[in-house]
């Protein structure tokens, strides 16, 4: 437990210190003053705007940062070389993997729940924001990011800090157009129905957290959504870890 | 009394370098280490010196062979928790000070020391303690790179180059520092080019060429009346 947490904290302290992290402050201070100066020009939608524009911009920001501190913190770790200062410590694979998770996820929290609150109560000051109709699309939001940190994890592990970005990127994109895949593979061939279905059923599902797009009327969604979305997430997450453990077991370093 | 705290039985390492032809680091290197001594391995560039070290310390694994570490595999968490490892050109976390990372660094084992301050004045370095590690100098790297050997107080230490990129007078400090080490009981096992050095410090000295270890010996059983230098040479080129 002791070197779980002491990986956990080098990490958050990597964030924490990093370039990243001060080029994320900067940019979700100037996307506040984006968001509230457009919603000015938004002819009486002044709220709908924030709201739309200041979650999904968040997100996109807190994707962004996740990919590049996932590709820089672990993959940049292993190119320098001073991933020989933790493999010749008494830190397991399982240890190192899940702290390094652990510690990039917190570290993204921060970092989310900062531009969040930045761009959200920087509006409240002008406007009154509905805050209940906010909250359940940032938290789904943030689990969406920790499955993309645990995506970038797993590429990390076995390729490059580059390599792991651009895949990780294209899971992203992939993962918000599985149906699409799905419907425009449907009846196109065995071959490529097949490859639609296996993409389909091993990528994570990103549309189901989603909720970004339909804050306005955000549909009445049975809590036992929220709970299977959190399950979903969790388990996609773990079986990335574990793919990660397998993986850095059989590097060569 | 002294017994071996190292066992290494026909260790081999290849790595593929394409799709059928493999390069052969290291070959069928059998020894023991006795706790306490000072063993340095010397060999040409790429005569499989740092393969050796990455084997020993579980970073990289053998193709064939073992190694034991206090009767326990090398990979494992004991013999992990007895082990300190210094790369050739160590790296660290450039944006945390040598203050922090050794702190955290001595929290991964059971017997890690509290006060790490007083290794950072051991090796020069409690001045600098809270400067970025970014901003050392390749031989400050090189100070805290063995400074980190000795967060966990651990009974084996494997340096490869800890002296290179040093100044003398901190090549001697460091020297001065594995004595030290030496007569409190821990072993060394390093590898370094600079002949000179190796002569003063070693309990025995192997000689690496070709991925062969061809000979662990004392330094006086090696050199035979002639400079270490001149032995080396002439030891290579009887092999060939």
């Amino acid at each position: 437990m002791k070197a779980l947490i002491t990986v956990i904290h080098l990490t958050l302290l990597q964030i924490i210190k990093s370039k990243i992290f001060y080029l994320s402050l900067v940019l979700s201070l100037f996307l506040a003053v984006a968001v509230i100066l457009f919603s000015d020009i938004s002819l009486g939608q002044n709220i709908r705007i924030i709201q739309n524009f200041g979650l999904a911009g968040t997100f996109l920001l807190a994707v962004l940062i996740s990919i590049l501190a996932s590709a820089n913190i672990i993959g940049n770790e292993q190119q320098r070389g001073n991933i020989y200062l933790l493999k010749t410590k008494p830190v397991a694979d399982l240890t190192y993997i899940t702290g390094k998770f652990l510690g990039l996820t917190f570290g993204l929290l921060i970092i989310y729940l900062f531009s969040f609150l930045l761009v959200f109560a920087g509006a409240s000051i002008f406007y009154e924001i509905n805050t209940t109709q906010i909250i359940a699309p940032f938290v789904l939001s943030f689990l969406e990011i920790a499955i993309l940190i645990a995506v970038a994890v797993l590429f990390s592990s076995f390729s490059t800090a580059l390599f792991a970005s651009i895949l990780t990127l294209a899971i992203f994109f992939l993962g918000h157009s599985l149906d699409l895949i799905r419907s425009a593979t449907t009846d196109s061939g065995f071959f490529l129905e097949s490859v639609g279905q296996l993409v389909y059923y091993t990528l994570p599902n990103l549309e189901k957290f989603n909720l970004r797009e339909t804050i306005s009327n955000l549909p009445n969604l049975p809590t036992t959504y929220y709970w299977w979305t959190v399950i979903y997430a969790s388990a996609y997450i773990i079986f990335c870890l574990c793919l990660s453990v397998i993986a850095s077991n059989k590097r060569e370093w | 009394m002294q017994y071996n705290i190292i066992t290494v039985s026909k260790l081999s390492k290849s790595y593929r370098i394409s799709l059928n032809s493999t390069f052969q680091a290291l070959q069928d290197a059998s020894f023991t280490v006795q706790k306490g001594q000072i063993v340095s391995f010397i060999g040409a560039n790429g005569a499989g010196k740092s393969t050796l070290l990455k084997v020993l310390v579980g970073i990289n694994k053998p193709t064939s062979g073992y190694v034991k570490i206090l009767n326990h595999s090398n990979d494992s968490l004991y013999a992990k928790n007895k082990i300190a490892f210094m790369p050739e050109n160590p790296q660290f976390f450039s944006e945390l000070n040598a203050l922090t990372t050794l702190t955290l660094l001595a929290r991964f084992y059971e017997n890690g020391v509290k006060d790490v301050g007083e290794i950072l004045r051991s090796v020069g370095l409690y001045e600098d303690r809270q400067k970025p590690i970014g901003t050392f100098s390749k031989g400050m790297k090189q100070r805290l790179g063995f400074a980190q050997c000795l967060v966990g107080n651990p009974a084996i230490i494997f340096l490869d180059e800890p002296l290179d990129g040093l100044d003398p007078i901190g090549r001697k400090e460091l020297k001065e520092h594995f004595l030290k080490l030496k007569e409190q009981g821990v072993t060394i096992v390093l590898c370094s080019h600079i002949l000179s050095d190796i002569d003063e410090i070693s309990d025995q000295i192997g000689i690496i060429h070709a991925g062969r270890l061809l000979s662990l010996t004392t330094p006086k059983e090696f050199k035979q009346h002639q400079s270490l230098e001149t032995a080396f040479v002439n030891h290579i080129k009887n092999f060939k």
